[in-house]
């Protein structure tokens, strides 16, 4: 029975308050969502962030071009050639220096290589949000022979500080180049076993069908970007209509969904891998023998000019804008963090939903805390 | 890309004729710190093949009063950035539905993208 | 005397095959995910479910200040003593039960008082849910349960286990009454909470669900009633749908209904909340309905 209030409504109902986070093993880093739930349905949500921010824009001032190249891995850790990709090409646009061939074939390379990486990664926590315990070890086994590829080039396996101005720093030898070729039919046949294992599982179709829908004219309004923009029709990838590097010189087929749900962003990302791994056979192909970097001048000084510069990461737009002001500082530099702006939507995702869905949904979003709070 | 210098007043005018134009998909926004004044840049971007591709605006702003009208009834992808510039920069933008610290926490004091600012704490004089 | 002898074996029994039953789980859970599983702890790692208990049962006992004294203290005792009780019932136990379905429908039931205890006791919003999402799945789940019993009670004739076990001639009943025996299984996992039907639990979601609060003593209580619990249904499952049989014929049964149900864990995401209600209501009852008229259809 429920106690009239005097004065108010008739009836008391209460709304719980939920707050899911910092720590939690499903918000995908240090992130904190207050949802206002009514029983088990959403009826708002408040995202809290900066629980990671560590001022990388205030150090790109104080910092030279060079002592600053070790930073930009840390922004999105996940898919760091990205972050690497975004500050060189930004400060080469300033600077007037253009990679070579050799170099620029290479970083599409690894670029392709940090995408796997960062969708397999995503595939098998988002398959943990949902329930499913074991395509995570799958995933992660296909993960560590990427990484151990790209440890093998870089020396790193997370955070590579491999790009620099003009080039890269080590050359890839044929023996690298043979083994990647090798892993390509490997990782499609694996591509092949997990669509098997999921596509038609009935359970995991229920719970990501028809979940977080949103159009695709509320994503552009919203700035998302990535599978995010692509699962819900419209047809946008930097690759193809804003080509840097030697995307330049290949043509990117564009995978697109039209029912921007759940179930859309996860076809859209197990679409975009076979792309991928369809690139990289391409580059591979079109390395050329030559010069890996360019001449740069040895003391780089950012010229008084502005630059904007993007590329597609795993998670959408991720973009520098980068003002010099003619010193061995940058006057400023901005980073367009992706996963910053696929949070805009959240609200627009999650009302509506129960609170199984919001994790779902917020792991179909992909979001990394590194490059939302910098 | 173009880039135009407008006023602070300007700015509903310009950006609404941009986005009537189809220029609706915001790329990102920010301030820049020149030492004497603050400057804000948009850039905005239309999706389907126009020329020029993105537009970019910049609004001179003073210290004193770093004050511009929100665009997010006309811009919802911009709520996150104009907290964002409000937190490190401490520019107000009139009309926000959310106007607090993005990434810092709230009851930080001190705008740390300014130039005044230092790491150590506090203001250089 | 003897019923003395025999219940105290069993409490003493039947934790030691639940743990058995958990390392079994680790190390098949682990193969199925490219791993190995505890191998350290003894050969094979089969020390390893006596490690965790011991060290279960040697940390502090911490309650939440704000928690009810009563309900929070009860709930792990509420847990174990109906799965304990309704192991009575198995003809290897006690073979003259007359009242065995309806003994174990009525005690099982009583295992939905526990998850409330615990939710309300913990006094957490991640327990509440969890709770509240737990009751609802287990009151649901009872009637396909019970119609999925009478199946074999009414072929067989008798309420008794021993009687059922001894009629699956020539054919076991999960044979003859399919619809039944899969409607046992399913609805029996999600009595159990077994995922997929975990979503009470579900780690990912509600950290540890109606669970949450606890450590210690009461947690190793909690873990050793779902792993008998577990031990209970599969038991169940041989009995009155796979014949039954010897000793060594029974633990063979039992085994193979384990994996299938450690197998199910490794593959199946975890189902959600309504979409579970609506496989309980609107699939399970009629399925299980269904299949006691083709048993009556069967016997015409």
């Amino acid at each position: 029975m429920k106690t009239q209030l005097p004065h108010k409504e008739s009836v008391t109902q209460e709304e719980l308050v939920l707050n899911l986070g910092p720590q939690h093993p499903s918000t995908h880093g240090v992130f904190r969502m207050v949802l206002d739930l009514r029983g088990e349905m959403i009826v708002g949500v408040t995202p809290h962030m900066g629980y990671l921010h560590r001022g990388f824009e205030k150090l790109a001032e104080r910092r030279t071009a060079v002592q600053y190249q070790p930073y930009p891995d840390r922004w999105d850790y996940l898919a760091a050639m990205f972050d690497e990709m975004a500050y060189i090409g930004a400060g080469e646009a300033l600077l007037g220096i253009e990679a070579p061939k050799r170099a620029q074939v290479l970083r599409g390379i690894v670029m392709e290589l940090n995408r796997l990486a960062s969708h397999l990664l995503w595939l098998g926590t988002f398959l943990l949000d949902v329930g499913a315990l074991s395509p995570f070890l799958y995933t992660f086994r296909e993960r560590e022979m990427i990484l151990d590829l790209l440890m093998e080039l870089t020396g790193a396996r997370l955070t590579y500080s491999y790009l620099r101005f003009g080039g890269m720093t080590h050359d890839a030898d044929e023996t690298w180049l043979k083994k990647l070729g090798a892993g390509v039919p490997y990782f499609r046949q694996r591509l092949k076993e997990y669509r098997m294992l999921i596509d038609d599982n009935a359970i995991f179709r229920k719970r990501v069908e028809k979940i977080g829908i949103i159009s695709g004219s509320t994503a552009i309004r919203y700035g998302l970007g990535g599978p995010m923009l692509r699962a819900s029709g419209v047809s946008w990838d930097l690759r193809r209509n804003r080509p840097y590097g030697i995307y330049r010189d290949v043509s990117t087929p564009v995978v697109t969904q039209e029912a921007g749900d759940t179930w859309a962003r996860y076809v859209v990302r197990m679409d975009e891998m076979a792309v991928s791994l369809d690139l990289l056979e391409i580059f591979l192909d079109l390395i050329p023998q030559g010069p890996l970097n360019a001449k740069v001048p040895k003391n780089i000084k950012f010229p008084d000019q502005e630059t904007y510069f993007a590329v597609e990461g795993p998670r959408g737009e991720l973009g520098v804008y980068l003002v010099g002001d003619g010193s061995v500082h940058a006057k400023r530099m901005k980073i367009r963090p992706p996963s910053l702006f696929n949070l805009q939507a959240l609200s627009q995702l999650l009302v509506g939903s129960m609170v199984s869905d919001a994790i779902a949904i917020l792991g179909s979003v992909d979001i990394v805390l590194g490059e939302v709070d910098r | 890309m173009t880039k135009e210098r407008i006023g602070a007043d300007q700015l509903i005018e310009v950006v609404r004729r941009y986005l009537a134009a189809g220029y609706v998909y915001p790329v990102v926004h920010t301030a820049v710190d020149h030492g004497d004044h603050l400057e804000l840049t948009y850039i905005l971007r239309h999706l389907h093949e126009a020329e020029p591709g993105e537009r970019m605006l910049k609004i001179p702003l003073s210290y004193d009063d770093p004050q511009v009208p929100s665009l997010t009834p006309w811009v919802p992808g911009l709520v996150f950035q104009e907290r964002e510039v409000y937190d490190l920069f401490g520019v107000i933008y009139d009309g926000h539905p959310d106007m607090r610290r993005l990434l810092l926490p709230d009851d930080f004091s001190g705008h740390p993208l300014r130039k005044s600012y230092t790491e150590t704490g506090g203001e250089r004089p | 005397m003897k019923t003395l002898i025999i219940a105290v074996l069993v409490g003493m029994v039947i934790p030691g095959i639940a743990a058995f039953l958990l390392w079994y789980e680790r190390r098949l859970l682990a193969r199925l995910q490219v791993r190995m599983g505890p191998n350290r702890v003894g050969p094979q790692g089969l020390w390893q479910s006596l490690a965790d208990i011991i060290k279960l049962l040697s940390k502090t006992d911490t309650m939440p200040k704000t928690a009810h004294p009563w309900l929070f203290r009860l709930a792990p005792v509420m847990a174990f003593s109906p799965v304990f009780v309704a192991f009575a019932a198995l003809p290897q136990i006690d073979p003259g039960l007359n009242i065995g379905i309806l003994y174990l429908t009525a005690v099982l039931s009583l295992e939905v008082l526990s998850i409330l205890a615990a939710a309300m006791g913990s006094h957490s919003k991640y327990a509440l849910l969890g709770g509240l999402r737990a009751s609802a799945q287990m009151v649901s789940y009872e009637v396909p349960l019970t119609l999925a019993l009478i199946g074999p009670a009414m072929a067989a004739g008798s309420l008794n286990l021993s009687v059922i076990a001894s009629s699956q001639h020539p054919l076991p009943y999960l044979l003859t009454q399919p619809l039944g025996a899969i409607g046992f299984f399913i609805a029996a996992m999600a009595e159990a909470h077994r995922p997929p039907f975990d979503l009470s639990e579900a780690e990912s979601e509600l950290v540890a669900g109606y669970h949450v609060e606890y450590s210690g003593v009461r947690f190793a209580l909690f873990v050793v009633s779902e792993y008998a619990h577990l031990l209970l249904l599969s038991w169940l499952m041989a009995v009155v749908f796979l014949g039954g049989g010897a000793a060594w014929m029974i633990a063979l049964k039992i085994m193979a209904v384990v994996s299938i149900i450690i197998w199910l864990r490794a593959t199946m995401p975890r189902i959600r909340a309504d979409q579970l209600m609506a496989l309980g209501w609107k699939i399970l009852i009629p399925l299980t309905s269904l299949n006691l008229i083709w048993i009556v259809a069967w016997n015409l």
